[in-house]
């Protein structure tokens, strides 16, 4: 009985401890803005409700709706990609070798670089703006796959290979959870990347998406609405980034558990 | 590690009929050859695409071109300045970060908040703040570049083995040779994967603001030749930026390597 009630103390103070900070934050930006309000920070009340009347009616489906498709379909050809064509490298040293320094050239190049090529080969359409998540997204992913897959120990790929074990259960059992590990790394790069892109193609030559609208408010001076247009685009990097780090802590869990049990 | 390092090169060996450079530039004409093929093929690629002559043209009108070289100016002013402020700053809210376990806590969420606004977002309010300058384009840099290091510098301060610093004062260091003997050696790698990361964010800032913002720059320079129809001067620029990336990170390869070798003997 004591034992629980401390607990619930304990769990209430931790809550206490990491929200006092965010709330007071938000109290100092409410009283400032709201006391003295300037034309480049709007009052914190008339952001949130052009928070709401713009993301929560039609603005949902003209602007977050194409945002957020075309940043699934970028990433997610950037991880079949990239995995892909890791494991196909993987195999090949001599290619791999060959054609390593144009990935490190190309990983290099600042994907924001490439939009106004790309508007000019495909125009400003969501396919445009598609591959360009993709091409800047699949770099960490492929390196890291060919990354990892190098640092499976030697003895476990020798015992696969003399037990003949089938090649999908090679890749399926061995290479792509034995890599995994690293391959999360460069998950969580390109979901960054490929967010920053989304944002960015919708800059340069668009009609449409969240970043359209931001830079659309900010040059018509509605700055209620850039803000509310901010808060969105992190709020839409805070949970993305939140639920892959729940996704990824499953998916390692295999790892940690080996790893006490070997101790 | 090493010892799959050696079984790839020792297969490689065997393959190799010419020493891997020899290889890497067949690869390379290869490459060229193939382009210039597909170019040959379809004629309507000459529309976006420079052939190999007009891009190596290119290079050598840009090379001398004063405006070129203004533009390499301001885009290394700029990643150099957002850098070294994003270090400096992140190391030093790193330090405070880690001198208790509920200041952390406390600063948890806004720091995760922030981290995750994606950086050219803020593109937008700092052209209303402060226009297409210099100062925006830092502004802008550090507020996206000095996440991974706060985080990164924060963790290897945090996961310091206790008992070196133990030892450290049983031996009566003292408090500067503490930090220079024993805390630094130990946050160095951490240190490395800061600037790598922070590199990188920069690096895609910089054009970033450059080209969407128009701030004096390399990616200003893109969007420019674009529209104005240069098209292989538009390709020779962004030659330019990816291997100005490469280098940068060619840089700190080497500096790791030189500063940090004890590194894979401590593993």
């Amino acid at each position: 009985m004591k034992s629980s009630s401390s607990s619930l103390a304990q769990t209430l103070r931790r809550i206490a401890l990491s929200a006092w900070m965010p709330v007071v934050a938000l109290v100092i930006i409410w009283i400032v803005t709201t006391q003295s309000p300037s034309v480049f920070f709007p009052p914190l009340p008339s952001v949130l409700e052009s928070f709401v009347t713009t993301w929560f009616g039609e603005g949902f489906v003209t602007h977050v709706l194409p945002s957020l498709s075309n940043l699934a379909v970028g990433f997610a050809i950037a991880l079949v990609v990239g995995v892909g064509l890791g494991l196909i490298l993987s195999a090949l040293p001599l290619a791999h070798a060959l054609v390593n320094p144009y990935a490190q050239f190309l990983r290099a190049l600042p994907g924001v670089a490439l939009l106004p090529l790309l508007i000019m080969l495909m125009g400003t359409n969501n396919a445009s703006k598609i591959v360009l998540i993709a091409f800047g997204a699949v770099w960490p992913i492929l390196l890291n796959t060919i990354d990892g897959i190098a640092l499976i120990p030697r003895e476990q790929r020798e015992a696969v290979a003399s037990y003949r074990v089938r090649p999908i259960d090679i890749v399926t059992r061995l290479l792509l959870p034995g890599a995994f590990p690293r391959i999360t790394v460069g998950i969580r790069l390109s979901l960054s990347i490929a967010l920053v892109l989304m944002v960015g193609s919708e800059y340069y030559g668009a009609t449409q998406g969240i970043g359209f609208y931001v830079l659309q408010a900010k040059q018509t001076f509605h700055t209620d609405e850039m803000w509310s247009g901010v808060l969105l685009l992190g709020l839409i990097g805070y949970v993305l980034s939140m639920t892959y780090g729940l996704l990824e802590r499953r998916l390692l869990a295999w790892k940690e558990l080996q790893s006490t049990d070997s101790k | 590690m090493s010892a799959s390092v050696t079984t790839v090169r020792r297969r490689r060996g065997r393959w190799r009929v010419l020493p891997m450079p020899a290889l890497h530039l067949v690869f390379f004409g290869i490459v060229l050859a193939a382009y210039a093929a597909a170019l040959a093929l379809d004629p309507g690629l000459l529309r976006f695409l420079p052939t190999v002559p007009q891009l190596v043209g290119a290079f050598g009108e840009i090379a001398v071109d004063p405006e070129f070289w203004s533009a390499v100016g301001a885009t290394g002013n700029a990643v150099a300045l957002g850098l070294s402020i994003s270090m400096v700053a992140g190391s030093l809210f790193a330090l405070l970060l880690s001198i208790h376990p509920s200041i952390y806590a406390s600063f948890r969420f806004l720091v995760d908040f922030l981290r995750t606004i994606p950086p050219l977002a803020l593109i937008p309010v700092g052209l209303l703040l402060m226009g297409p300058t210099l100062r925006m384009e830092v502004t802008l840099i550090v507020a996206s570049a000095v996440w991974p290091v706060v985080l990164q510098v924060y963790y290897g301060i945090v996961h310091l083995d206790h008992r070196f610093i133990e030892t450290a004062r049983s031996f009566r260091l003292g408090m500067p040779r503490t930090v220079w003997f024993v805390v630094a050696p130990g946050v160095a790698p951490s240190f490395a994967t800061a600037l790598r990361l922070a590199t990188a964010m920069t690096l895609l800032l910089a054009v970033g603001t450059e080209l969407l913002a128009g701030t004096d720059g390399l990616g200003f320079l893109v969007g420019w030749y674009q529209q104005a129809h240069q098209i292989p001067r538009m390709y020779a620029v962004i030659i330019v930026v990816g291997l100005l990336g490469v280098a940068i990170n060619a840089l700190i390869k080497l500096g790791e390597r030189r500063l940090l070798s004890w590194i894979e003997v401590a593993r």
